[in-house]
């Protein structure tokens, strides 16, 4: 078991709470040892003052000592057991005794000494008064005319004792009381004070993955929580774009998938509705053909996005391989449809050096091709795709260069976007992430993409990769 | 009827334009949200097949701009995303019905005709003047307990005047609504038809249904 609890408001609890509490008791001891010894020093300032009054009083008379007591005698000194109590010594011999002590003969000086000053001659004694009370005795010796004399002077400590024992009573009873009404104000102080924690929490309770949009108002915080409130709402703005790209995608995939999908849909519908002719039927079907093929590269383009998203790609299974072999086999790839589109593929690198890099052969290759693929198919018929390579202090740079459409300018940030297909393109067959393959491939090679382009002139883009 | 169909993807365009065509609609056909707002501000089409994600304008900016210029024809709006706040967007903003893709070629016609019948104020799709029914679903023609065959122009034409009973339709609207836009057809084409439909329609029975209203038009009607 943990002796702090785990909670703020535990702990919070737990430290006012403890240093409430020793507060508390070392107060009482103070007070109490306090209240003692200025009780003590009282009786002790009355002791000293009877004394000093005694001696005020002895006086020379007939070559002897005198003690003219009368003016003390009265009152509580003669009252028998009166708690007051003097005596005085001649040379060893009794010469005053008060009547309170009722035996002359009743010694004094019989308890412990507690102190002595040895300076003014002077001893306090604990011992036991004549009615068995415990008394404070003070001795005080003096030279009197060249002879000895010796002044008790004696309080009891019963009124004394009671009058602390009164005080500690009420300590008893004040101490525990006040730490448990502290316990009580530190449990209202805690809550009263982790109110805004918890108003806090249940304003982030209420955000749910719908209410993204919602935000924390920082000024209404706690100052403690400004912090907080601004770090969630962060959060929040993180959470929240994730979530709408991938809403976005989720939307444009389908969006892409639904759109083939009715063409085929709506082809067979119609077709079925009346009887058609052999030609009807084998128009429909190529269609549907194509159409389903453009299904299949949507598919398998996603399908190879997801695997590179769930980091199939990483530096641990990478090999040592050469660029130009990977540029050649995409080259070899892209061969037959530039053919068909009538685009000549320069392949520029061919007389460059060749350079080795770690990577993943068959994913660059896709990327490469995607990038070339790219560049042959918004390209126009005689036009022509350059890829040179070029080697530069620990980088390896591929520039694929054509004649094509090009990009515009509105369309530049965002043509690597997943399913970004430009209204210019929509034409043309694709599935609108081959651009997106090529940038999440190179940059898992720690590389980079970037594409410049002149409308109407046509695109350049260029790929780096450490080598 | 006439339809105007906007949609980016040319292949499902077509390929909607013939099934509609084999179902007595004319039907224009536009790949790009401004010459679909164009065509459906200047030409009195009797259903618009809106999709929403086009290039130039989107579908939903179409439908707004249509329904601030108070042109009340009825929109069918057709998309691939599929998200319910499109889907209450469109509506909210006037579309009359929103269908998803990929869909039931036969479901979009059933839509297509439950929006023209609304908006021509007959939500039944049995129209019936005297001992004349036309059942607009099945594009059966009845009278007198009889069959009635009819061409698809033939069709369309007497379907057109039906929704309209009671309205005097002039020959440059019965034109605009049974062919295409981009058609140039011969303006007697319409009195030959209405011929034709008078052969198939009246000519055995005592009371005649289609008039003809001098300088104005025709009208299909119960009595004089």
């Amino acid at each position: 078991m943990k002796l702090v609890p785990g909670s703020i408001k535990g702990r919070l609890l737990f430290w006012l709470f403890s240093f409430a509490s020793l507060l508390l008791i070392s107060l009482g001891f103070f007070l109490d040892n306090e209240i003692g010894d200025i009780v003590i020093s009282s009786v002790d300032d009355l002791l000293h003052s009877q004394t000093q009054l005694i001696v005020g009083l002895l006086h020379e008379e007939h070559g002897g000592i005198e003690l003219e007591l009368s003016e003390i005698i009265a009152g509580e000194y003669s009252i028998p057991r009166s708690g007051h109590y003097y005596k005085v010594l001649i040379n060893g011999e009794p010469a005053a005794i008060s009547p309170s002590l009722v035996n002359s003969e009743f010694n004094l000086a019989t308890g412990e000494i507690v102190s002595s000053n040895e300076k003014s001659r002077e001893k306090i004694y604990l011992s036991v008064g004549p009615d068995n009370e415990p008394v404070r005795v003070l001795q005080h010796d003096l030279d009197f005319m060249g002879q000895q004399v010796s002044i008790f002077t004696a309080e009891s400590l019963r009124g004394s004792h009671n009058m602390i024992n009164r005080f500690r009573y009420v300590l008893l009873i004040m101490i525990p009381l006040s730490i448990l009404t502290g316990g009580l104000v530190s449990l209202w102080i805690t809550s009263k004070s982790l109110d805004p924690l918890s108003i806090f929490s249940s304003k982030i309770e209420m955000i749910t993955h719908k209410t993204l949009n919602e935000r924390i108002d920082t000024e209404a915080e706690a100052g403690e929580l400004i912090g907080i409130a601004s770090s969630f709402n962060k959060m929040l703005e993180r959470l929240q774009s994730a979530f709408d790209a991938e809403k976005r995608l989720i939307a444009d995939a389908s969006h892409e998938l639904k759109t083939p999908l009715s063409v085929i849909k709506t082809k067979c519908d119609v077709l079925l509705q009346k009887d058609r002719t052999t030609e009807e039927y084998t128009e429909a079907l190529n269609a549907i053909r194509n159409t389903s093929g453009t299904m299949k590269k949507i598919v398998d383009d996603m399908l190879s996005l997801a695997r590179l998203d769930s980091g199939i790609l990483s530096s641990g299974g990478f090999q040592k391989i050469s660029i130009k072999s990977v540029l050649e086999n995409a080259v070899q790839l892209m061969e037959v449809p530039a053919d068909r589109t009538g685009v000549k593929i320069n392949p520029l690198f061919r007389d460059e050096k060749d350079t080795d890099i770690t990577g993943d052969q068959n994913t660059l290759t896709e990327a490469f091709l995607n990038v070339i693929e790219n560049a042959v198919r918004y390209n126009k018929s005689g036009g022509t795709a350059d890829i040179s390579v070029s080697n530069d202090r620990g980088h390896v740079t591929v520039m694929i260069k054509d004649t094509g459409t090009g990009i515009r300018k509105d369309d530049m940030s965002r043509i690597f976007d997943r399913f970004y297909r430009s209204e210019d393109s929509r034409s043309v067959e694709g599935s609108g992430l081959g651009l997106s393959i090529a940038k999440t491939v190179i940059e898992a090679h720690g590389g980079s993409i970037r594409a410049e382009s002149d409308a109407d002139k046509g695109s350049c883009f260029t790929i780096v990769l450490p080598c | 009827m006439k339809l105007l169909i906007v949609e980016d993807e040319k292949d499902l365009a077509l390929t909607l334009k013939k099934g509609l065509e084999e179902n007595s609609f004319a039907v224009d056909v536009c790949y790009d949200g401004e010459e679909g707002l164009f065509m459906a501000e200047n030409y009195p089409y009797d259903v618009l097949l809106l999709d929403i994600m086009l290039p130039k304008m989107d579908g939903l900016a179409i439908l707004n701009t249509l329904r601030k210029k108070k042109i009340d024809i009825p929109v069918v709006m057709l998309t691939a995303r599929g998200e319910v706040e499109d889907r209450i967007k469109g509506l909210n903003i006037g579309a009359d019905d929103y269908i998803a893709k990929p869909f039931d070629f036969s479901e979009l016609l059933a839509r297509l005709r439950s929006v023209i019948r609304r908006s021509k104020g007959k939500p039944s799709p049995v129209i019936v003047i005297g001992d004349l029914t036309i059942d607009t679903n099945a594009r059966e023609i009845r009278r007198g307990g009889r069959d009635i065959k009819l061409s698809a122009k033939e069709y369309n034409m007497l379907e057109y005047l039906a929704l309209n009973k009671n309205r005097v339709i002039g020959r440059t609207e019965l034109m605009e609504h049974i062919y295409e836009s981009d058609g140039d057809p011969d303006s007697n084409i319409i009195d030959v038809y209405i011929n034709y439909l008078r052969n198939k329609i009246d000519k055995d029975f005592a009371v005649q249904l289609i008039h003809t209203v001098r300088g104005a038009g025709y009208v299909l009607k119960e009595g004089k």
